[in-house]
């Protein structure tokens, strides 16, 4: 067990064909997407968290509404439903927002 | 003398893995030159033809339709020659062309016509297309650069049956039907074919439901320990906001956690730990439709500054 997040971490298939099954990796792993996606979504006005325990990101407004996700598709697609409004990443208002 | 084979089909309709099956598992083509045309500056998919005695030669950077046709013939050309100081005049040897996949076969068939030491010297010239056996109807209906590939074919491959259905499978086949009425048509799953045998009624397409679209490539070279939250954040939201337009991202990368084969082809993103010398690491190469690629580079900057880039990037069009 991931002393970290203290739960059997789920992450994307795709990071578990890249690390295996070694949880440590897989909760860094987890982290460091909701890091990522958070700032690459602050132009969104959403934060992604990977809450200790969970199996699942959560997607989070600045009104505390919030979607679970457990891929990037889920978390970008949870990020334009609380948005209400399409993520392009080479839509040139996206660069806007510092990383 | 020599046998000409030109292998065409879309973007992720199945060549490579195809044509690696065939040369695995292809007693007669062990000694075959297999030449690998890839549109965008760095061919990553020549790694796949390990297999067999014959030359692999990387055609990259351009379409051999086009602005590489005269490299093609005179590749061909350095084929026959080599063929006919060799001493082996009484066989013909097998020169296979997996052309990228946004070529124009007509050009290379004219070349083979007007060439007169081609002319000569080629034996047989068959055309084999690729189609996807998923997205193969929608690509047919829209896109006149597969619908040619078709036209021209001797026989059609419809890829990835195994992961298809019949009726999928069935709207293709009578597509291609319409299309290429004399040519045989055979599923593959995994590069293994089976000979397509239900009856289906070929459908007409109208040429003018198609349209004109503008390709480019854009490569970029990646720094070792490139976050991999970032790429995969980026692939994700590019391929899920433009499927069209970024029509495939393909590479391996050293990431912050392991070495990794990215593929993508429209919506799909495929990601798998790259096997040792399957291609170039550090290079992603992309194939665009109808997009300029300095807004592409300009958001991979953005979106992935642990990569370096901006760093050397090369960009093709057609």
């Amino acid at each position: 067990m991931c002393g970290q997040c203290r739960g059997l971490s789920r992450v994307p298939d795709w990071y578990v064909h890249v690390l295996g099954e070694g949880l440590r990796d897989r909760h860094l792993a987890r982290f460091a997407l909701a890091e990522t996606a958070t700032r690459a979504l602050e132009g969104m006005r959403v934060s992604v968290v990977s809450p200790p325990g969970s199996v699942e990101y959560s997607v989070r407004d600045t009104t505390g509404r919030s979607i679970a996700a457990t891929s990037v598709d889920e978390i970008i697609d949870a990020a334009e439903r609380l948005a209400g409004r399409r993520f392009d990443p080479l839509a040139a208002e996206q660069w806007d927002v510092p990383l | 003398m020599i046998d000409v084979e030109l292998v065409c089909g879309y973007l992720g309709a199945g060549k490579t893995t195809w044509l690696a099956h065939r040369l695995r598992h292809g007693g007669d083509l062990v000694r075959a030159t297999v030449i690998v045309n890839d549109f965008a500056a760095v061919g990553v998919d020549i790694g796949a033809f390990d297999h067999g005695a014959g030359d692999r030669i990387a055609v990259s950077g351009g379409c051999v339709c086009c602005d590489k046709r005269e490299e093609l013939a005179q590749l061909l050309r350095a084929e026959v020659d080599r063929h006919h100081r060799t001493g082996e005049r009484r066989e013909s040897h097998h020169v296979i062309i997996e052309a990228s996949g946004v070529t124009q076969p007509g050009p290379i068939l004219e070349l083979l016509q007007n060439d007169p030491i081609l002319r000569a010297s080629v034996r047989r010239l068959q055309v084999t297309a690729l189609v996807d056996g998923i997205e193969g109807a929608a690509a047919l209906r829209h896109r006149l650069e597969v619908r040619a590939a078709v036209r021209a074919a001797d026989r059609v491959i419809v890829s990835r049956a195994d992961l298809s259905d019949v009726q999928r499978l069935a709207e293709v086949a009578g597509l291609v039907r319409g299309l290429a009425p004399e040519a045989p048509i055979a599923t593959s799953a995994l590069g293994r074919e089976r000979p397509w045998t239900l009856d289906v009624a070929p459908e007409p397409i109208s040429d003018e439901e198609a349209d004109a679209p503008v390709y480019s490539s854009w490569t970029v070279s990646l720094a070792p320990g490139t976050r991999w939250s970032e790429l995969a954040l980026w692939l994700h939201a590019v391929t899920r906001a433009h499927p069209d337009e970024m029509v495939r991202v393909k590479g391996i990368v050293q990431t912050d956690l392991a070495v990794v084969a990215v593929n993508t082809m429209g919506r799909i993103v495929d990601v798998r730990s790259a096997e040792p010398g399957e291609g170039p690491v550090g290079v992603l190469t992309s194939v665009l439709r109808n997009l300029a690629p300095e807004v592409v580079a300009r958001s991979f900057a953005h979106f992935v500054p642990s990569s370096g880039v901006p760093g050397a990037t090369e960009s093709a069009s057609s």
